[in-house]
């Protein structure tokens, strides 16, 4: 075997890297999200657009081109026309974009209207990616959504009616209390709207979000481990009987051109550009992370320095680490080659084969359906 | 100008405060200043600081002068206090005239207090009772006398009240010394007799004998002989125990120090043993020297099989410097090549584990730990087995036996049932109580060593509530009956986790290990069959069952570091583990087996 090789360079050939950009604004902060975010603008999206711009500038020569843009949050739809304006037509356009590239916007059902849709479209977006989380009342209400489910209903059908493009949805089950039968009937009330791509989180609970607290302090309780299972597989069953490809542990798509092609430059190891605070960026042997605080990312742009708080290079051994796990979590698997060949690998692949959590071939170890399921433990278990 | 010399010791309880007396007597004597100072200085290991306990015998001499100008050399022999380390305890002993017998203001006499007291009425020495921490709210001198009296028949008038920590009291103890402990007995024109009670290694300087001279003078130069093996050395240094070594030319009946004289390693000389001249011989050895039993046995596994050799190293290494530890090579078919080792008693083993992987960065296994049975066997003959795998053919056995303790156990009262209780299910007989003061009984049990060795102490601490106390001497073997249980996972036998135990117990026992492995193995991809066996009999079984949902919903660039560095930690704790077949077994679920409650 070669251990020499990288896992971008192994697996997934000359790739070029994605764009990302961070819109740190919300309306509300909903109950389980940990990503960060500021609620209301606070008159910072002006002083924000600007530092972005700073920053934009500052990588032009070491990332020139891309072919994927992600402009997620925070909720991107908050930012009216002129300041999308901007921030496409001038961030955006200090680097070049390929032929055909994927350009996508996040948006919450609230803020989707005709008007809207037309803007995005004239804005060059390719996709729309929906926050929906879920089509039940009790379930937006516990997960702290600020819209209805006659919101979200009218917002999917505007983009099956007035979307030209491909757009997908993201979906929260899990929740406690929530039946399967509940779970996959809101499910497919969300697919009745067509959507090209779906994306479906189970519900964790990360440190520093409400129901972080609220979990503390008993006053719910998390779904058992064989039930969220259970779900789990019933989710996948549903959507591949749907039409739907499982590609990956939360991520089904009707075909692969659907596929989120952003998101999988993360899964193929792939460097990336974050921009905006908090954003993460990796060009392939280094990660570095900006400042999680929307006034220190723009003091330290102003004073002409980037806002990065925190740096790792990674060594051959890392790359080959996040390769592994990154890679298990996709349908396509990682390549045999990133997998020492010792003697309790082999025990473990062979284990992992008989028992039907992976299938070797094409010099590739593939996770089942089975197997995205402990995705994490194949990885520990491998690397 | 000839100097007068005490020789002494500090015997207390745990947490009793010997540690910090002493650091007090260093300052007092002015050996040590606010700078050089440091909390249990004479407690030099790592693990001994960190614990708060004392592994290792360690002297000290402090110069002192009393009130009216006469000066002193006081010998500070200090000692373990653990009952593992009973025998080296006594040896530091006899190499004193007296001890103070440190006592807590606030927790009174002891179980180890009493303990510690009979070691030093064997050596036939002056005792000085000290009640210590009198600053405590919670002291209660007054009924720590009436112990004293009562408990240990001594003259409370004669106790001295100090507290170590605030150092208010201690020129008494000081004084105390000086006027109480017998000055030692000078014979120095008899032939040599030095006791050896403690041995240290020194890399550069190969072992370094800390000795009492009881008669006779040694000087630098002189041919030596050890009297319990006949062999020779050459006296290279010998000298005092300041803070570091301090040379003399010569040491004298009566001295305390220590002496170099190419000694390869620490088993080349036994604690206890005598030091005479060559040429002009003690006729006689000092009595009481005896060769130290390991009491429990367990073995050691590199994790990795790869490492056997580094780990055959270490144990050289380790052993320059604890002679008391034994072992020798060792096959296992779960584990493979490793090392059967004897320890003086459970805490013995978890400091040699400890600083295996501290000191000298072993990961390794440590198998159940047993006791040693005897087996008279069909035909008259008979066999020793300290490792369960060599438990002989059942058929074959005539009669079976094991190793039996007393324990004596001191508790306030109220706790009388609940240890009673422990007690008998811990095989218990023939108890008997005494009353030395009101509110507390002493009580004394016949029981198994193997009932004793490993949780027991925790078990007493726990039903009393910290109360209890405990301690220990070796009796006799027994005649029991024994079986050995097996465990399996997934129907493979792990001969590292069989255990012998009572058939009465056998049941119990085994179940126990199940529901305990259970806790400490993670749970895989399958299931796992946990099973307790005597032969073919499944006596018990638990389950483990697999992994259902182990994956992270949301993964995308911001996430990645994170979770590289999770899987970072998760694989560094899958290194403390062992594959057996296809299972991954911690380190720490061998020695889990034993106890029985879980964590």
């Amino acid at each position: 075997m070669n251990r020499s090789m990288t896992a971008a360079e192994n697996s997934y050939p000359m790739e070029p890297a994605g764009l990302y950009i961070h819109v740190p604004f919300c309306r509300r902060k909903c109950a389980y999200c940990d990503f960060y975010s500021i609620t209301g603008t606070a008159g910072l999206t002006a002083r924000w657009l600007a530092a972005l711009n700073l920053e934009a500038s500052m990588y032009r020569s070491s990332f020139p081109a891309f072919d994927t843009v992600y402009i997620g949050g925070g909720t991107p739809s908050i930012l009216d026309a002129d300041l999308l304006e901007v921030l496409m037509d001038r961030v955006v356009s200090w680097f070049s974009l390929n032929n055909g590239a994927e350009i996508t916007i996040e948006a919450n059902p609230c803020d989707i209207d005709q008007e809207k849709i037309l803007l995005f479209q004239r804005m060059g977006f390719t996709r729309i990616n929906l926050g929906v989380q879920s089509l039940s009342a009790d379930v937006l209400q516990f997960l702290g959504r600020s819209h209805s489910v006659e919101t979200a209903a009218a917002a999917l059908a505007q983009l099956e009616s007035k979307w030209p493009h491909s757009f997908g949805v993201d979906m929260i089950y899990g929740v406690p209390g929530q039946s399967e039968n509940h779970w996959l009937g809101d499910l497919e009330k969300a697919l009745a709207f067509g959507p090209d791509h779906v994306s479906c989180y189970q519900l964790s609970i990360e440190k520093g979000t409400r129901l972080y607290k609220l979990h503390a302090e008993g006053k719910f309780r998390l779904p058992g481990e064989s039930f969220s299972a259970g779900l789990f597989t019933a989710t996948s069953d549903f959507m591949a009987s749907h039409g739907y490809m499982h590609y990956e542990v939360s991520n089904f798509a009707a075909t692969a051109s659907v596929k989120s092609r952003h998101n999988l430059k993360y899964w193929h190891h792939v460097p990336y550009l974050g921009l905006g605070p908090s954003a993460h960026s990796f060009d392939g042997s280094r990660r570095w992370w900006n400042a999680r605080s929307v006034k220190r990312y723009c003091d330290a742009l102003e004073s002409n320095t980037a806002p990065v708080e925190g740096a790792e290079v990674l060594s051959e051994s890392d790359l080959t680490r996040e390769a592994v796990f990154l890679g298990l979590r996709t349908s396509e698997g990682i390549a045999l080659e990133l997998v020492p060949e010792t003697k309790e690998n082999l025990i473990f692949l062979e284990k992992g084969r008989h028992m039907r959590f992976l299938e070797i071939r094409d010099g590739k170890i593939i996770p089942t359906a089975k197997g995205l399921l402990v995705a994490d433990y194949l990885a520990l278990s491998l690397c | 100008m000839i100097v007068d010399i005490r020789n002494f010791s500090i015997i207390a309880h745990i947490d009793h405060g010997k540690s910090t007396l002493a650091d007090r007597l260093i300052q007092a004597a002015g050996l040590a200043d606010m700078r050089t100072f440091k909390d249990q200085m004479l407690d030099t290991m790592e693990i001994e600081r960190e614990r708060g306990i004392t592994i290792k015998s360690n002297a000290i001499s402090l110069p002192y002068t009393d009130a009216e100008g006469r000066e002193y050399e006081l010998n500070l022999i200090d000692t373990p206090g653990h009952v593992d380390f009973s025998y080296e305890v006594s040896r530091a002993l006899v190499s004193c005239e007296g001890v103070l017998l440190l006592i807590d203001a606030a927790q009174g006499v002891e179980a180890q207090t009493v303990a510690n007291l009979y070691a030093a009425l064997e050596a036939d020495l002056e005792i000085i009772p000290v009640i210590n921490k009198i600053d405590l709210p919670s002291a209660d001198v007054e009924r720590v006398r009436e112990q004293i009296e009562i408990d240990l028949g001594l003259d409370s008038d004669q106790a001295i009240l100090c507290s170590a920590k605030e150092g208010t009291g201690i020129e008494d103890v000081l004084d105390a010394i000086v006027r109480r402990i017998p000055a030692p007995e000078r014979y120095v024109d008899e032939p040599l007799r030095a006791l050896i009670f403690d041995a240290d290694y020194d890399p550069f300087r190969g072992t370094v004998v800390s000795l009492r001279i009881f008669s006779g003078r040694i000087r630098t130069g002189d041919l030596i002989r050890l009297m319990s093996t006949g062999t020779t050395h050459r006296v290279e240094e010998l000298g005092v125990f300041r803070l570091e070594r301090e040379r003399r030319s010569t040491l004298e009946a009566g001295e305390v120090g220590y002496l170099i004289a190419g000694i390869k390693t620490v088993r080349d000389t036994r604690v206890g043993d005598t030091i005479t001249l060559d040429e002009r011989p003690a006729p006689k050895p000092l009595p009481g020297f005896k060769k130290v039993k390991p009491v429990v046995f367990s073995s050691l596994y590199p994790i990795s099989s790869e490492d056997y050799g580094s780990l055959a190293d270490a144990l050289e290494k380790y052993w320059l410097n604890d002679a008391s530890l034994v072992f020798q090579k060792d096959s296992s078919a779960a584990l493979g090549l490793g090392f059967r080792c004897g320890f003086l008693g459970l805490l013995h083993l978890e400091i040699v584990q400890e600083r295996l992987e501290r000191e000298f960065d072993q990961s390794i296994i440590m198998t159940t730990p047993t006791v040693e049975y005897h087996f008279e066997l069909a035909g008259g003959k008979s066999v020793v087995v300290d490792n369960p795998s060599y438990y002989p053919d059942p058929v074959t056995i005539e009669r079976s036996l094991e190793p039996f303790i007393r324990a004596n156990i001191m508790i306030p009262d109220r706790y009388m049932g609940a240890v009673m209780e422990l007690c008998l299910d811990r095989r218990g007989v023939n108890s008997h109580f005494t009353y030395p003061s009101p509110g507390r009984i002493e009580v004394q049990f016949d029981m198994p060593l193997a009932e004793v060795v490993f949780d027991f102490y925790d078990r007493l601490k726990t039903v009393t509530q910290g109360y209890g106390s405990f301690d220990y001497e070796i009796l006799d073997y027994r005649e029991s009956d024994l079986v050995r249980v097996d465990i399996l996972l997934n129907g493979e036998r792990v001969d590292a986790l069989s255990q012998i135990v009572h058939k009465d117990r056998a049941r119990t026992r085994a179940l126990q290990a199940c529901e305990r492995l259970k806790e400490e193995i993670p749970r895989h991809m399958f299931k796992i069959a946990v099973q307790g066996a005597i032969g073919g009999t499944i006596i018990a079984r638990t389950t483990i069952p697999p992994f259902r949902k182990d994956v992270t919903a949301k993964c995308y660039g911001g996430d990645i570091t994170r979770k590289r560095k999770l899987l970072e930690k998760q694989k560094k704790g899958k290194k403390r583990m062992k594959m057996i077949g296809s299972v991954t077994v911690p380190q720490s679920a061998f020695v889990a087996v034993l106890k029985s409650e879980g964590k």
